[in-house]
């Protein structure tokens, strides 16, 4: 067990013994490797259960909003839970826009962030297997030692499997904290920041509709992407709305364009890059770049990055005088 | 029944003899690992995969299909033709499974024409599996790496060579097509896949299934349900890689007067599932949709159909968001059945 791991367990059962949470919401060994799955402690008897290593790659802030509904069907008083919860940066920064939005109340949270040197992405892993399976996986300092179901072994430095976002994450410690665990993280970001968006933007119009059709193509509209995102907690998707209908439902591009193109808009000025749309793609779509040319413009247009504090006004739902307005049409 | 060889360097060759009249799908590399596809140059075709990321219950239930199109009040019936067509190296779960959709689709003698006109002109290869895949468990419920349900033949990789055995007079037919390039199979070749089926069956893992039904009816209200509804993300991963996940919904499409009515697959783990029209949804939370899924599959199924509607593949388990193991989850049914 590393340090982390003792830390946060430690001061997670202090926090359910002593009545400051109710709940608390980390990560916990999945049963194949490379995996873990969020995890929901109740009793100080259960923190046993969490895990902090290079695997914690969902975004938790994602399972925030449904802790604080009222149950549907209850009668009579309720009073939402005090919930505690783990945060890397972009697990932070989700919960600063939650926050904002107004989707998860800051004074029944208790946020417990770690610095974070990037998560394995585990189809990266995958890539490297070729096609056969993962059998086991033990992460060893910075390297990754798999064995193949062809048991073939392979040892893997963890630079070369780092989530794409985890590689230009700029924000590796929380930015909103109750509490921190362990030390600050100490490897800077290796690729410049908007690198991929860069590279695509210099490529010609036909260039990147063939580049899309050909991701868009490989969509089964499963959902993935939306549920796991933690901005995606509309009651209810355009995607699925009937009165309008915005798009159909089969797997023909203009459809899951629409959808993936509409999804993007949404997350305008509100991505903050974690990469959880695209580790939970069953077919291994790269929506991020998606996001991440919207993220680029509005850091070019607004000199705001997405959530990183809950004072200041973010981009897109605010306005300032000298707000760039080229956009604008005369009538 | 019929039993030959094939020389390995001649697998591309004999995939191009029976892709002449057929269309033919098999394994390619993809950056997910395999998939199944429909090839046009067989020399992309790869059997070194184990099970393709996603299953190929598309090649017979395809994810949309238009049911039919209308013009004010005129309906145009589509037409339903299907060629003819193989599947080369589907893993003995998904044949299985695709015996599974059969009993569904025929059920209580009413047959689903959409579904039949293609599953009926389709022809499956078996690849039996040497090694199990990352969160196979098939023998577990019901099934084999070397299993022969759903397949009109099956096939052994001995290393140089693929043993043939036809399975139905459809594979017998097939391979004989193909008889210029094969090789009757000899003592050695059937000592040497005999051997291979025990090494196989031997490298699973068992999962306890809990078969016990009543026991299953009382786990309903159980607080197993909340645990693990709490982490389900409510997309659908696992029912869209799921060989044998059938439900599907209907919508029409309409445009000015004109449309189309479109099948597609549906998941019950979304919550729009059994959201009825007065607004009402009788499962309002994702436990009651985690629950359905697996009662569905392990409860219901039995109950309708004799047997449980999972056949082991894992794919649930490789590609579910949340990290949810539907081993673990039967695990604990089963613990839970013996204490009821």
């Amino acid at each position: 067990m590393n340090q982390v791991e003792e830390t946060l367990r430690q001061e997670v059962a202090k926090l359910l013994e002593d009545g400051t949470i109710d709940v608390f919401v980390g990560h916990e060994a999945a049963s194949l490797p490379l995996k873990t799955s969020p995890c929901f402690v109740r009793s100080p008897k259960e923190v046993d259960r969490l895990v902090w290593n290079r695997i914690c790659t969902s975004n938790l802030a994602t399972y925030l909003p449904q802790l604080f509904k009222r149950p549907v069907g209850l009668k009579g008083e309720w009073t939402p839970p005090k919930v505690g919860v783990v945060a890397k940066g972009c697990d932070s920064r989700s919960i600063v826009g939650l926050i904002k939005e107004k989707q998860i109340p800051r004074d029944r949270l208790f946020i417990i962030g770690v610095g974070c040197e990037g998560m394995i992405d585990r189809h990266s892993v995958g890539r490297a297997l070729g096609v056969v399976g993962l059998a086991d996986a033990k992460v060893d300092g910075n390297s990754v030692q798999v064995i193949g179901t062809d048991g073939r072994e392979k040892r893997i430095d963890i630079a070369d499997v780092l989530a794409a976002s985890c590689r230009e994450c700029q924000h590796r410690e929380a930015v909103l904290s109750n509490l921190t665990v362990g030390e600050a993280p100490s490897s800077a970001p290796e690729v410049s920041h908007y690198a991929n968006v860069a590279e695509f933007e210099s490529k010609s119009p036909q260039e990147r509709w063939e580049h899309w059709v050909g991701e868009l193509s490989r969509c089964i509209r499963c959902y993935a992407c939306r549920q796991a995102c933690p901005n995606c907690y509309c009651e209810e998707c355009f995607a699925e709305e009937t009165a309008p209908k915005w798009l159909g439902v089969t797997t023909d591009l203009s459809d899951v364009f629409v959808f993936h193109l509409g999804r993007a808009f949404h997350q305008a000025g509100r991505c903050v890059d974690c990469g959880a749309c695209v580790a939970a793609c069953p077919q291994g779509i790269d929506l991020r770049l998606l996001n991440q040319k919207i993220n680029k413009d509005v850091e070019e247009l607004f000199e705001a990055q997405v959530s990183l504090s809950l004072e200041e006004a973010e981009a897109l739902s605010s306005f300032r005088m000298e707000d760039d307005q080229s956009f604008m049409t005369e009538p | 029944m019929l039993e030959m060889t094939l020389d390995k360097s001649k697998v591309q060759e004999f995939l191009r003899l029976l892709g002449q009249n057929r269309r033919l799908f098999a394994p390619v590399k993809d950056r997910m690992g395999t998939k199944f596809s429909e090839v046009a140059d067989p020399s992309l075709v790869c059997l070194d995969g184990l099970n393709t990321n996603l299953s190929l219950k598309e090649v017979v239930f395809p994810q949309w299909e238009t049911l039919y199109t209308f013009e004010e009040d005129q309906a145009n019936e589509v037409k339903l033709a299907a060629q003819e067509t193989l599947l080369f190296g589907a893993r003995p779960c998904d044949a299985r499974a695709l015996e599974l959709l059969d009993r569904v689709f025929t059920w209580e003698g009413i047959d689903d024409p959409y579904y039949l006109r293609r599953r009926e002109k389709t022809c499956v290869v078996a690849l039996a599996c040497n090694t199990p895949g990352e969160a196979c468990f098939c023998s577990s419920v019901g099934g084999s790496p070397v299993g022969e349900v759903g397949a009109d033949a099956l096939a052994f990789d001995l290393g140089k060579q693929l043993y043939l055995r036809a399975l139905t007079e459809r594979g017998e037919a097939l391979l004989k097509e193909a008889s210029t390039l094969t090789e009757k199979a000899t003592e050695e070749d059937k000592q040497a896949v005999q051997q291979a089926a025990a090494e196989a069956e031997k490298q699973l893992q068992p999962v306890p299934i809990p078969e016990d039904l009543a026991a299953l009816k009382e786990s309903f209200d159980a607080e197993i349900w909340e645990d693990l509804g709490q982490k389900c993300l409510g997309c659908g991963t696992c029912a869209y890689v799921c060989p044998t996940c059938h439900c599907f919904d209907i919508t029409d499409e309409t445009k000015k007067g004109v449309g189309r009515r479109v099948r597609s697959w549906d998941s019950c783990a979304f919550s729009l599932f059994t959201l009825h029209g007065s607004g009402h949804n009788p499962r309002t939370t994702q436990a009651a949709r985690y629950r359905q899924r697996v009662l569905h599959k392990f409860l219901y199924c039995p109950e309708n159909f004799g047997e449980a509607f999972c056949v082991g593949c894992g794919r649930c388990i490789t590609n579910c968001p949340a990290g949810l193991d539907l081993r673990a989850v039967l695990e604990r049914l089963g613990s839970l059945a013996k204490v009821t």
